[in-house]
This record gives structure tokens, C-alpha cells and sequence, in this order.
């Protein structure tokens, strides 16, 4: 294997295992803010409306994740330009 | 790390190659990991109710509160960096 072909194999497994963190970082995330939105007064098991809340809830945590990922990513080009 | 990430086998150009992109990586991470800290914070702010999508009011707020949030940081820098130059 060329030196090369060496570094990017290095590298892939890298940014696998970085992604695979920021996904667990997410869910962790998404998992605690739905929970306690959704799951008000626990009972015996997930009712079917705290399901919907939970998939709707879940879709918001990650608009809301895009719109902070967008909004930061201007600003710091906004100020690295300053 | 789950999996053993060995640079065993490169020489020295190569192991010179991953540092550098291993400090792009840790730019990226970091950014990633602010970005969390500040949807964690802002969705506490600005999401009351769960709406079927996100709404301009919402979005406002968001875009508002991670703005907010990043001259806090940099009103309190430097207001404690004069604090200790006194």
C-alpha cells in the first residue's frame, strides 16, 4: 500500500469515528429534550400521542441543530473576515 | 475511540500528512461540538410547543439566541481579561 493510499485509509476511519460521536452527541441530545417534552407524566408504556410527539419533536431538535449550525457558521466567517 | 487508529507503517511524510489534517478534523469537531452546546441551550430558550415544522418565529429566535450567545461569550472575555489587567 502506497503512503498515500495509507493516510486516507487513516483518515476515513477518523472522520467514521468523529461522525459516528456528533450521531451519539444528537440522539443523547434529542433523547433528553424530547423525553422531557414529550413524556409528561410517564405511564405504563409510550401512548401513541407521545409517539407523535416524540417523531415531531425529534424532527425540530434537528431543524433547530441546522439553523445554530448555519447561523454560527456565518458568523465565524463574518469575523475570521473582519 | 472504539476502533485502534495506528499510524504504525507511514513514514515520517506520511505521519507528517495526518497530523495536519488531524488538526482540520479537531477544527471540525469543535465546531460541531459548540454547535451542539448552542441548540441545547437555545432549543431551551426558544421551543415551547412542538410544532408540526419549525416556524419563522422559531427560526428567529434560534438564529437570535446562538448570536446572543456568541457576544455574551465575548462581552465576558473581555470584561474578565480587564478585570485581571487591574
Amino acid at each position: 500500500m502506497s503512503s498515500n493510499e495509507k493516510v486516507n485509509q487513516i483518515m476515513d476511519q477518523v472522520r467514521r469515528e468523529i461522525a459516528m460521536q456528533n450521531f451519539r452527541e444528537l440522539i443523547r441530545q434529542i433523547e433528553d429534550k424530547c423525553f422531557t417534552k414529550c413524556i409528561t407524566s410517564p405511564g405504563t408504556s409510550l401512548a401513541e400521542k407521545e409517539q407523535g410527539c416524540l417523531a415531531r419533536c425529534s424532527d425540530r431538535y434537528q431543524d433547530a441543530w441546522n439553523v445554530t449550525s448555519n447561523v454560527y457558521m456565518r458568523r465565524a466567517q463574518r469575523q475570521s473576515g473582519l | 475511540m472504539s476502533a485502534q487508529i495506528s499510524v504504525d507503517g507511514l513514514d515520517e511524510k506520511g505521519r507528517q500528512e495526518v497530523a495536519q489534517l488531524l488538526q482540520v478534523e479537531q477544527a471540525r469537531a469543535e465546531f460541531q461540538g459548540q454547535v451542539h452546546r448552542f441548540t441545547e441551550v437555545c432549543w431551551d430558550r426558544c421551543i415551547t410547543k412542538i410544532k408540526p415544522a419549525m416556524d419563522k418565529t422559531d427560526e428567529t429566535c434560534i438564529s437570535n439566541c446562538v448570536e446572543r450567545f456568541l457576544d455574551t461569550s465575548i462581552f465576558l472575555i473581555n470584561s474578565l481579561s480587564q478585570q485581571q489587567r487591574k
